[in-house]
């Protein structure tokens, strides 16, 4: 399928994505093998308990419930805790190109607790959200980020509706407003929260929120926490949100077949887990025909596509009036932390008055909404350089040098082009923990994703590209991947010889360079 | 078949099998017929006539809408706009402050310096220059935001440190942050509770876990603000009805705060444990406003009632109230730490604390620790606050249109003013506070916040104005504030007669 786009980017958006049957049954296979034993493992200690109940007690009291379900316990016992090492690994640096990863090992037999040995390893960082490399890079902004924390204070201990609204934070939603094309904006001081306080102000009882069905948790957690009625549509696919949309305003709501209030859709413009885009020129149009509102949380795009940055609606070339309510963050492309909601004044307005996170949360801290301002500045180019532009050159060059590496390799890799976000399939469960362990081994930092953030044998790892990040940064990476690649038998696609990559790659980036840096690569194969 | 032939019919009376006419089949039938032939050929077509009979079903969905039907009916219909007129004008209105500077007690608002009642600053941390000194230093290393959630390079020292900070502090098995206070609460609780579990919590609750358990889908019975007779028949119900129903056990809380934000009364929290004891729940406890300001050294509600760390099964709490940063935590055993680790959706699912905040709630817990006579400081000043508010109220014109009552604990650092009547409407409360509030800061230079709640909230407390109390505000101070309020609440009663 193919979306025509005049003036946007075309995206290709692939059919339903297939799992080898080998790699299906393997998988499969393997969690089949690791509940048994951990069942086993399980009732021997249950037997253990009755033996022996001075050292080996049940940990809930009696006359109470489990706390814990039984089988996410059990999940979290006998398949994750073997592989925690490669989750929540902690790091001594800022988020940089470069990180200090602090070295761990097992504390005990159950593997259930792991402690620091004492010692480090500096590895390269493909895994931060620190798109335009604000973590670490333009060290001047930490000046004045130091000195609003030093007039305004660490916190506020207030929120934004008593006490907790500062001049910054004014200059901030102007700059946000500006940058986006829309008339107001309003900032809280989290992502997470942003969605999950937001949504329930748009949309009530007798309101329809149709959603992404890959759409962020805390997309969900908003939804589940206003009264509307949630239908989720097929991921991506604005044919499928139309039959929903038609069939939904035929019926109107369940029981009572009133019309609806209103529809709101929500769609997110980069999903993370996948590295696609939205088909957001599609799924506006539909949303248009059918009267139901575009809610678009740019949590991963802004400041990361299009060509100035401004995120999926430039890449996909909608106008920002046809999107009714913008959403995104500052913890990826700004290094900061928090989010914003841009939309008309009055439903900003409303929004202020309404959300719990601008009454009861504190406000954001002074120092963050400096970090996100000055970042938006120099991204937007309004401290008249162009250091903002050439970041974002910068990322889109390595991620599609990256990943057309990675597809030359033989890598089974998801998603778009353009996107800064690289998912490649691992599937097997035991490849989980030996790609990221082999990974770190040779000074590479990279996130591992399995069950339950993803299907069960959909497990994958997850590059995300930075502008921080050199050419050489990246061909090395691109080497030590191909080398793990090998050895945990990841390289599905491999045909034998280097994959051509796909054309539509080599024109995006600048010839030369694109023969240059990848040709040293395929040099040394 | 034969063989029963064979039985009741002689061999040569079949010979006709072998070369049948019709005549001799029919006959030969027809002798066979007996009762059970027609039972069964009763019983054949029933069946047939259950199996193949034309199904009753309702139309569901757009089954029996042509398409040019839906289309017509999406050509109709029309959606509300996404804020309606009403819902607009169902909002109470607050005029913006716009602060230029925060300096604990004191606050420049619009411009203009004022003594400050408004900020959850207990402990005046956020004057504290030691603290934006380290602040500073972990900027310079560590950069702002932490670029990741937890779980992908989102973990720094700092956020360990802090964690075995805050277990220590409370005497916990493990700790645990989250980067926003307002998804602290309402992510821990659909953690741990789900559709079946039971839920008995407290009416003044703040909205954070009023939203948790709600999204948790988990049946709630409120009881009636800090009233244990109430609690205590709620929970006598719930053991009658399990009498009756042998059901399999649920997760079982009580909810309640250790001082609560909305009310400022402090949770009668020795007979809570007990009862939650005697009737097999758990407990969970707010500490974000109880955090510093309740026991003898500012580590909350246990601390202020003796009670062991075991007899609480979760404490959680915001970090920006006391700890003047951001952010929130929780401490428990480590099974339900690690727990959270993974299912807790806003720890997991979203970017974790910048680092430099971390290092603000250390830097004030180690504050709390050292210097206890902030923690002096401000109950005396709460005590102080109350007794001259006490006074202020009482010394109102009971024949003015209005009065004020004073509502909060004598150590609590938080009260709240309330109109004695009101004019019925929680908007026209809400504007007749402000306009104290707002004469309180023009004329006498001292900020307080009308008590703001969403519409969101399904039981809000009435309006009210809420004075905190900070440890650096001098006596002056606060009979200022005393006195302003009354001033202010006499002119505008009198010009609302």
């Amino acid at each position: 399928r193919k979306s025509p786009k005049p003036d946007g980017h075309e995206l290709e958006l692939e059919t339903e994505h297939t799992v080898p049957w080998i790699a299906a049954l393997t998988t499969y296979f393997s969690y089949a093998i690791l509940m048994v034993f951990g069942t086993l493992r399980d009732a021997v200690f249950n037997v253990m308990c009755v033996v022996d109940p001075g050292r080996y007690r049940s940990p809930t009291p009696k006359g109470f419930a489990k706390l814990m379900n039984d089988f996410q316990d059990f999940y979290t016992r006998r398949l994750y805790h073997r592989i925690q090492d490669c989750f929540n690994r902690p790091i001594s640096s800022a988020p940089g190109a470069w990180i200090d990863v602090i070295e761990r090992e097992f504390a005990n037999a159950e593997m259930s607790t792991m402690r620091h040995t004492g010692s480090h390893v500096t590895a390269l960082n493909l895994s931060s959200y620190n798109y335009l490399g604000f973590a670490e890079s333009d060290l001047e902004m930490r000046d004045e980020v130091v000195s609003s924390m030093r007039r305004l204070g660490v916190g506020n201990a207030s929120s934004r509706t008593e006490l907790g609204t500062t001049d910054v934070h004014h200059e901030l939603e102007a700059r946000v407003a500006r940058f986006l094309g829309k008339e107001a904006a309003i900032v809280f001081g989290m992502g997470f929260a942003t969605n999950s306080t937001v949504l329930p102000t748009l949309v009530g009882s007798g309101g329809l929120i149709i959603s992404d069905e890959l759409n962020h948790s805390s997309i969900v957690t908003g939804a589940r926490s206003s009264n509307a009625r949630i239908k989720v549509f097929k991921h991506n696919c604005a044919k499928s949100l139309e039959e929903i949309l038609r069939s939904s305003i035929a019926e109107g709501q369940p029981r009572t077949k009133l019309p609806w209030k209103k529809i709101l859709v929500v769609v997110e413009g980069l999903y993370s887990m996948e590295g696609e885009v939205c088909d957001l020129k599609n799924i506006v149009q539909v949303c248009k025909k059918y009267k139901a509102y575009v809610y678009v949380d740019e949590a991963h795009s802004i400041g990361a596509l299009g060509a100035t940055g401004r995120g999926v609606l430039e890449y996909c070339g909608v106008e920002p009036v046809d999107v009714d309510v913008m959403m995104g963050t500052f913890t990826k492309s700004f290094g900061s932390v928090g989010g914003y909601i841009a939309s008309t004044k009055e439903v900003i307005d409303y929004i202020r008055r309404m959300s719990p996170g601008s009454i009861y949360a504190c406000s954001m801290s002074p120092g963050c909404v400096t970090q996100a301002s000055l970042a938006l500045r120099m991204i937007a180019g309004e401290d008249g350089t162009d250091k903002g532009k050439k970041k974002l050159d910068q990322l889109r060059r390595n991620s599609n040098l990256f990943r057309a590496g990675l597809q030359r390799m033989g890598c089974e890799v998801l998603g778009h082009t353009d996107s800064p976000v690289i998912p490649v399939m691992l599937y097997n469960p035991a490849k989980i923990p030996a790609f990221s362990r082999e990974c770190l081994a040779r000074k590479l930092a990279v996130v591992v994703v399995g069950f339950p953030a993803t299907p069960l044998i959909k497990s994958r790892v997850r590059f995300c590209l930075s502008a921080a990040h050199t050419e050489e940064d990246l061909i090395s990476a691109l080497k030590v991947i191909d080398e793990v690649a090998e050895r945990v038998m990841i390289k599905y696609k491999w045909t034998g010889r280097p994959n051509v990559a796909p054309s539509a790659v080599v024109q995006r980036l600048s010839q030369e360079y694109f023969v240059d840096v990848v040709g040293e690569w395929d040099a040394t194969h | 078949m034969a063989e029963t032939s064979k039985a009741s019919v002689g061999t040569a009376e079949l010979g006709f099998l072998l070369d049948p006419t019709v005549e001799q089949l029919v006959l030969a039938l027809l002798s066979r017929i007996d009762v059970h032939f027609f039972v069964e050929a009763v019983l054949v077509i029933v069946i047939g006539y259950l199996l193949f009979q034309k199904r009753y079903k309702p139309l569901q969905g757009t089954e029996g809408l042509t398409e040019g039907e839906i289309d017509e009916l999406c050509e109709q219909w029309t959606p509300d706009p996404l804020v309606t007129k009403e819902a607009m004008e169902s909002v109470v209105k607050r005029s913006e402050r716009v602060v230029t500077s925060h300096q604990g007690c004191r606050v420049i608002i619009n411009g203009k310096e004022s003594i400050n009642f408004a900020s959850f600053d207990f402990l005046n941390m956020l004057n504290e220059e030691s603290i934006k000194d380290e602040c500073e230093q972990t900027i310079r290393k560590y950069g702002v935001g932490s670029c990741g959630p937890r779980g992908f390079y989102g973990t720094i020292d700092v956020h360990l440190d802090l964690e075995r900070e805050l277990a220590d502090f409370y005497g916990a098995e493990g700790g645990i942050i989250y980067s926003y206070d307002a998804a602290t609460a309402s992510s821990i609780i659909p953690a741990f509770l789900k559709r079946g579990d039971l839920v008995i919590r407290d009416e003044a609750i703040s909205y954070s876990l009023q939203a948790g358990i709600d999204l948790s889908r988990a049946y709630v019975k409120e009881f009636r603000h800090n009233d244990m007779a109430d609690l205590e028949s709620i929970l006598e119900i719930v053991k009658q009805a399990d009498a009756k129903n042998q059901k399999p056990l649920n997760r079982r809380f009580i909810v309640v705060e250790g001082l609560y934000q909305n009310t400022g009364m402090i949770c009668p929290l020795q007979e809570v444990v007990e009862l939650a004891k005697q009737y097999k729940f758990r407990v969970l406890l707010d500490e974000s406003m109880a955090l510093g300001t309740l026991g003898e050294t500012g580590k909350g509600s246990l601390e202020h009632w003796g009670i062991p760390a075991s007899d609480i099964t979760i404490r959680c709490g915001s970090m920006s109230n006391s700890l003047a940063s951001i952010g929130g935590f929780a401490v428990a055993d480590g099974p339900i730490i690690a727990h959270q680790r993974l299912s807790s959706t806003g720890y997991v699912f979203s970017a974790s604390l910048p680092p430099f905040n971390a290092t603000a709630a250390i830097a004030a817990l180690r504050i709390i620790r050292q210097d206890k006579e902030r923690i002096s400081k401000l109950r005396e000043n709460s005590t102080l606050a109350h007794e001259v508010l006490r006074d202020m109220t009482l010394n109102l014109d009971k024949n003015a249109c209005d009065t004020l009552w004073l509502m909060g604990d004598e150590i609590s650092p938080v009260k709240h003013l309330h109109l004695q009547q009101g004019k019925g409407t929680r908007q026209a409360d809400d504007e007749t506070l402000q306009k104290i509030c707002d004469v309180v800061l023009d004329e006498f230079n001292v900020s307080l916040v009308v008590a703001d709640y969403s519409p969101l909230q399904k039981i809000a407390p009435r309006p009210s104005i809420r004075i905190t109390i900070n440890s650096a505000q001098t006596r002056e101070d606060i009979e200022k504030c005393a006195a302003a309020i009354g001033e202010a609440a006499r002119k505008v009663f009198a010009r609302a007669a």
